[in-house]
């Protein structure tokens, strides 16, 4: 049976990797996904291949940064951490989400006189 | 800032490509790997595991492709791709890019080399201060009367000048010059005239420049009883004095008076300013005794207290100067003028009986400078751009062409998912890069074009000694590149980006026939050029008439070895008005102690066959006119009467020019200063004015109501002969010289053989009877014509080494259009042969489509040439801008041309094999 799947909100992809990498320190690229998927808890369609160009835009926004160094199963693999203006960023674009979710939440919740 | 950051980067991602896409290709790998294994380790088959770490990962190549966009510049990249694409293509196609890019190279050469020229003549402002605020002021003269002669603009007294300094808001600052006198300066060898100048103390200062050596003027020198001193220019130093840095403190014998010489002026000083005053000097006194290139004796004005109040105002112009100024910024010349007229029109009213009718000019020093240039050079910058066009039509046909056989490997691009646009970028790319390359190489040829130029540009158009290719004409070519790749390069990038795939690939397969739209561009490219190149020759042709028969042609009488040397008046220059009155005793001693046994002693001398004086000055004629009152003819202006040009001449003038005689009688020994005037005119003159009646005995009124007037009556009818190089046959008249009195003349003489040893010998007679006069070197008629033509001959080979590219250009052009439709057709015409026909019949097929685009093009040209042709009417003298004759030869040449380029590619036709044409395919 296909469990069904949301596709990945526009912009949110960003926010994901930057709050995976505050959480769990330096990560490659497969933990990243890996992250998402078990986060979203399978709910999430995710294209593994789109993280690659994510990671790429926040390394040259200087959100993140890069090197190269060998996976828990001895694989060599980039891994990538948040830096100081990354996590000033992922602070900006939590609140925002927060606050719109808060707002989408309240349309959506039926309040107590309109019925 | 954080723009910045990622344009970093990005930049980084561009140079270090390899490196990252490696890189990139490794982390994806790990990336799979890692996946594959946590499949595995869940129980997964291999097989599985890889599919099912694929699937998740979503399409490798489409996520690469989206991490490359976003790690470098996609544009740059992309644009790099294109030109590593165009090299290889340019290489494939090497016999095109050669052509195609020597087309470009000429195009872009010319027009560049032209550029430098006219940018160092015309654009570039004049080297002194604020030259763009600079300005020339004069006196205009608003009813030109008879007693200034006509002229319409006049210096300004110094008196004028004060008046409008102290009135006027609109100026700076202003200086004061008379400049392009002739000054008598003393010599180891001889008095020789030099070009001289009086200037306002302030001059040098106003146009920045500081003596090189010594000092310029100081207020001391400009009192009337202070000592006299002079400024040398750079080249007269060194000519004179070879450079002696101790001349100065020396004297030079300036007009008789000592000067001391306080200073030199660097090299590197022009005199720009004075240019139009030298050439008005030029045009009034005929006496070219010295070069007019510049000013050599700088002096400094002498303000008495009558100048500066009154003088020059009761109708002596002679204490009038030339105004430089400058205005203030942000002042135009307009402004200037209105205000400076207000001010004239307050000094008639205060001064009536001086300054009526006397209004002030205002003009732009520069357009001064330029004008008498402007208006050739920007006609061969229109020539030569007809020259780019061809060259760029030339180009474009080829690529048409070629586009043709690139159809299938663009169409296939397609089909593969290149965009429209994109390929249309790419081809652009491509013609960019050869347009660069055409753009470099047209460079260097520049740079050997204009040294090749700047020694044949005629040095009396003024800054042609500036004449430099600089950074500007660096912008220019490059401008010009991207210029032509647009002219060039939209239309085949357009006709190939609109191709219709399907059709394409089909036909591409089989390349029967031409692709017919594209063909009919490429004949309107040829008819065009072919239009064009008819146009420059029939302007060259044009030219090439009017110069032959005016330079080319003789004067009326024998020039070959004749001799003439100018023996000036000992007085400094005026205008000779004395010509006018009736000769003293004096003069008539002058004659006979002088003129009369100079001439015989000429005559005397070894190698001499005759002589004769004249006031005329051939080749270069004198402008020399002589109010008449004519019986019969009423004047256009009743106060004179036409003005003629007219000789006065030694009794054996006629008979060493072999004039023939029509009518009447020579002048002989018996018409002397005591019997009556009498005058000789020309058939000509005999021809417009005494149609009817008989010439002989006619009696004229010279200097019809001035105080000079008197009668002469007509003696005789000569034939007609040209005064002047430049101009056809006129009316003319002779007087004798006994019975006019001149301080100045011409000997002419004929030599026996070779001229050389008597010129010398001349002059030492003529120095013999008085070292006082000065005496100019003496020339042959023939010199003195080679001399004249200098600048016809200049634009006259500039346009026709053009029009001569441009005949090669198109000749090309068609040439190699049709060799390549001839290549496209292979097929047609093989099966044409195959089904009988004859080898007439493949060359009329061929030769056929050549013709059509010839007379098309030859029509075209004919009806250009008749619109344009006019602009160049003031080069033409006495030949009709529509001339037929050069335009039916123009027509046959190109027509024979085309002919012959359109004759190659019919008969490789011809020589098409049915069999391989089939087989081919």
């Amino acid at each position: 049976m296909e469990q069904q799947k949301n596709e990945v909100l526009p912009g949110t992809l960003n926010l994901m990797v930057l709050k995976t990498l505050s959480t769990l320190g330096s990560l490659h690229g497969y933990g990243i996904a890996r992250r998402i998927e078990q986060i979203s808890g399978n709910l999430l369609q995710l294209n593994q291949g789109t993280i690659y160009p994510a990671l790429l835009h926040l390394e040259q926004m200087g959100w993140i940064s890069s090197e190269w160094g060998v996976s828990e199963n001895n694989r060599r693999a980039k891994f990538y951490s948040i830096t100081r203006a990354g996590k000033k960023q992922l602070a900006a674009e939590e609140e925002s989400w927060r606050r719109a979710a808060e707002i989408i939440v309240r349309f959506l919740e039926p309040t107590g006189g309109n019925t | 800032m954080t723009g910045l950051r990622v344009f970093i980067h990005r930049l980084r991602g561009l140079f270090l490509k390899r490196k990252l896409e490696q890189e990139l290709e490794d982390e994806i790998r790990s990336h799979l790997d890692m996946q594959i294994e946590d499949n595995l380790r869940r129980g997964m088959s291999p097989d599985e595991a890889r599919y099912e770490a694929l699937r998740k990962f979503g399409g490798v190549e489409q996520a690469k492709e989206n991490y490359r966009d976003r790690r470098s510049l996609p544009l740059v990249d992309a644009t790099l791709q294109d030109l590593r694409y165009g090299v290889r293509m340019l290489l494939k196609h090497k016999g095109f890019t050669v052509v195609a890019m020597l087309s470009l190279a000429l195009g872009i050469g010319v027009n560049t080399a032209i550029f430098s020229v006219v940018d160092s003549i015309l654009l570039r402002p004049l080297p002194y201060p604020g030259a763009e605020r600079l300005v020339r002021v004069l006196e205009a003269n608003l009813k030109p009367t008879h007693a200034w002669e006509g002229w319409t603009r006049l210096g300004v007294p110094l008196a004028d000048f004060r008046e409008w300094r102290s009135q006027s808001q609109s100026f700076e600052d202003a200086a004061l010059h008379a400049s392009g006198g002739g000054y008598r300066v003393s010599e180891p060898n001889g008095l020789k005239y030099l070009i001289g100048s009086r200037v306002s103390l302030n001059l040098f200062a106003f146009l920045g420049t500081q003596a090189w050596l010594g000092r310029t003027f100081l207020p001391e020198d400009e009192k009337p009883e202070s000592e006299h001193v002079v400024v040398l220019s750079h080249v007269y130093w060194v000519e004179r004095y070879k450079a002696d840095p101790h001349v100065l403190g020396q004297k030079l014998v300036i007009n008789d008076q000592p000067h001391t010489i306080v200073g030199i002026l660097p090299d590197s000083f022009r005199d720009y300013f004075s240019y139009s005053a030298r050439k008005d000097l030029e045009r009034a006194l005929p006496l070219r005794v010295f070069p007019l290139d510049t000013t050599q004796v700088w002096l400094p004005i002498k303000v008495t207290h009558e100048a500066a109040t009154w003088y020059g105002r009761g109708g002596n112009r002679h204490g009038a100067y030339q105004v430089l100024a400058r205005l203030k910024p942000g002042v135009s010349t307009q402004q200037a003028q209105a205000e400076l007229s207000d001010i004239a029109a307050r000094l008639a009213e205060r001064y009536p009986e001086s300054n009526e009718n006397l209004g002030a000019a205002v003009y732009s020093l520069h357009e001064d400078v330029t004008g008498s240039s402007r208006r050739k050079l920007l006609l061969l910058v229109a020539a030569f751009s007809l020259v780019l066009l061809i060259a760029c039509a030339n180009v474009a046909s080829l690529l048409l062409a070629r586009g043709l056989d690139r159809a299938k490997e663009l169409a296939i691009r397609r089909t593969l998912g290149a965009g429209r646009l994109r390929m249309l970028r790419q081809l652009l790319t491509e013609y960019l890069l050869l347009a660069g390359l055409g753009g470099t190489l047209g460079l260097a040829l520049a740079v050997g074009m204009v040294a090749g130029i700047r020694p044949l540009i005629p040095a009396d158009i003024p800054r042609s000694d500036a004449v430099t290719l600089d950074y500007r004409a660096l912008l220019f070519t490059l401008g010009l590149t991207v210029l032509t790749t647009l002219l060039f390069g939209l239309l085949p990038a357009w006709q190939t980006a609109k191709l219709n795939l399907t059709e394409e690939l089909k036909e591409a397969g089989r390349s029967v026939t031409a692709s017919r739209r594209s063909r009919r561009w490429r004949h309107v490219l040829v008819a065009g050029q072919v239009a064009l190149t008819m146009i420059l020759l029939v302007g060259a042709g044009l030219l090439a008439r009017s110069f032959w028969r005016f330079y080319g042609a003789e004067l009326g009488y024998d020039m070959r070895n004749l001799v003439r040397m100018r023996i000036a008046s000992p007085r400094p220059f005026a205008r000779e008005r004395y010509e006018r009155v009736r000769p003293t005793d004096q003069d008539a001693a002058e004659w006979k102690s002088y003129w009369q046994p100079l001439l015989e002693s000429a005559r005397d001398l070894p190698g001499i066959v005759d002589a004769a004086f004249t006031s005329g000055y051939p080749p270069e004629g004198v402008n020399f006119g002589t109010p008449l009152r004519i019986p019969g003819h009423t004047p256009v202006n009743p106060r004179s009467g036409p003005i003629i040009n007219g000789d006065i001449v030694s009794e054996d003038y006629f008979r060493l020019l072999e004039i023939k005689l029509l009518q009447g009688r020579y002048f002989n020994t018996d018409d002397r200063a005591d019997t009556a005037p009498v005058i000789i005119v020309n058939e000509s003159f005999a021809r417009t004015y005494f149609p009817q009646q008989p010439t002989i005995g006619q009696t004229l009124t010279l200097f019809p109501g001035s105080k000079f007037e008197h009668p002469a009556t007509i003696v005789g009818v000569v034939a007609d002969t040209r005064a002047q190089l430049d101009r056809p046959v006129e009316t003319h008249h002779y007087r004798p010289i006994a019975q006019v009195p001149l301080r100045g003349l011409n000997l002419l003489a004929r030599t026996a053989g070779q001229p050389a040893e008597s010129m010398t010998a001349l002059q030492d007679v003529a120095r013999l009877f008085n070292p006082n006069r000065i005496i100019a070197r003496p020339v042959t008629l023939d010199e003195a014509r080679a001399r004249l033509t200098i600048k016809p001959r200049f634009y006259l080979a500039l346009l026709g080494s053009l029009a001569l590219l441009a005949l090669l250009l198109a000749a090309t052009g068609i040439y190699g259009t049709l060799l390549l439709a001839v290549g496209q057709r292979r097929h047609e015409i093989g099966v044409r042969r195959a089904l009988g026909a004859q080898n007439q019949d493949v060359l009329r097929l061929v030769l056929r489509e050549g013709l059509l685009l010839a007379l098309a093009g030859l029509g075209l040209g004919l009806l250009g040439a008749w619109a344009l042709t006019r602009f160049i009417s003031g080069w033409l003298a006495d030949v009709s801008a529509t001339d037929p004759a050069t335009f039916i030869i123009v027509t046959v040449l190109l027509g024979v041309i085309v002919l012959l380029a359109c004759y190659a590619p019919a008969r490789r036709a011809v020589r098409v094999d049915p069999l391989v044409a089939l087989r081919h395919e």
